[in-house]
């Protein structure tokens, strides 16, 4: 081995070296191809395995995608359809809690004072109004300040008409919300509450307003 | 050693350099490397020995590129060529092991 170090190389020695060179060489392109694309360098019946293997993941994986997009589908409509439930539901409750009375309601309405300083009126004159404005679609009606609803008692007495046992005292305002001109015309048509109001000797003025402020029950 | 200083320069060169195989080509050439590392083992193993002789080494290592290139085309005709791929990178290796297992015993008698 000390020959090989300290001899001048011969011919043979050159030989060796250049073959060498080649391993040398050879081996660093084949690091390199495999390090940036093993694919290269695979075998027919490899790819071809690879390529199924590919494939298959594929199918595999859309019908995953198709599976996915469908429960997002049903989720949504799903959540749709709770949303719109609920919204519903909120609604209801609202227009319940109108009817009942425990809420106050703002809104567009009319406002209808009665002058009745004889008192000739009684509480079926009052109860004629109050039925006709919720004919009128009415959504909310209070009268003198005291909510009316479904269980409201309108009453004669002898201090005059009460009201959710409140004695009225004129002038009687009568409130009500909803479709102004749908209320007017139930409340002013030929034969309605102005007209008999007035017949009975009181003087009943209907307004239209843009806000009309009614209370809950008490 | 002028050998072992054109293995160096090859290898840097072939990283520097980074030539693209012709495609016809690419799947011998990790076969054909195997195949002088093999030569390559068998040579360091008959130096340690002191029966190295250039001749044997050259001869064997065209010898074993050539062959193991031979093998490998055969199998791709034949369509076994994954196998018989397999089977040369095996054996060479199987020798390659003998050999580095010599060298231990000579390097570390052990």
């Amino acid at each position: 081995m000390r020959e090989a170090v300290t001899r001048r190389p011969n011919k043979g020695q050159w030989i060796v070296a250049l073959l060498l060179f080649g391993l040398g060489f050879g081996l660093a392109i084949q690091v390199r191809t495999t390090q940036q694309d093993a694919l290269s360098a695979a075998r027919t019946s490899d790819l071809v395995r690879i390529l199924d293997d590919l494939s298959a993941q594929r199918d595999r994986l859309a019908a995953e995608e198709t599976q996915l997009r469908a429960t997002i589908a049903e989720l949504e409509t799903g959540a749709d359809q709770a949303q719109v439930a609920r919204q519903a539901s909120k609604e209801r409750l609202q227009s319940l809690r109108i009817l009942a009375g425990i809420v106050p309601v703002t809104g567009p309405g009319v406002t209808l004072t009665i002058a009745d300083p004889e008192g000739v009126l009684d509480a079926g004159d009052i109860l004629d109004a109050v039925q006709e404005l919720r004919d009128a679609g009415a959504e909310a009606i209070s009268v003198d300040g005291e909510r009316v609803v479904a269980t409201t008692a309108i009453v004669d007495t002898p201090e005059g008409i009460a009201v959710a046992d409140t004695a009225l005292t004129s002038p009687i305002e009568i409130r009500a919300i909803g479709d102004p001109d749908t209320l007017t015309t139930g409340l002013s048509f030929p034969g309605g509450v102005v007209e008999s109001v007035r017949e009975a000797g009181a003087e009943g003025i209907v307004v239209e307003r843009e806000v009309v402020e009614i209370a809950a029950v008490e | 050693m002028i050998a072992l200083l054109a293995l160096v320069v090859g290898v840097v060169l072939g990283l520097v350099l980074q030539p693209t195989i012709p495609a016809g080509l690419q799947p011998y050439l990790p076969i054909a490397v195997v195949a002088a590392l093999d030569a390559v083992f068998g040579a360091s193993r008959a130096l340690l020995d002191g029966i190295f002789n250039d001749r044997v080494f050259v001869i064997s290592f065209i010898g074993n590129v050539f062959v193991a290139a031979l093998v490998v085309f055969l199998g791709d005709q034949l369509g076994v060529g994954a196998q018989l791929s397999t089977g040369v990178v095996v054996v060479f290796s199987i020798r390659i092991f003998a050999n580095a297992a010599a060298i231990r015993r000579h390097l570390f008698h052990a």
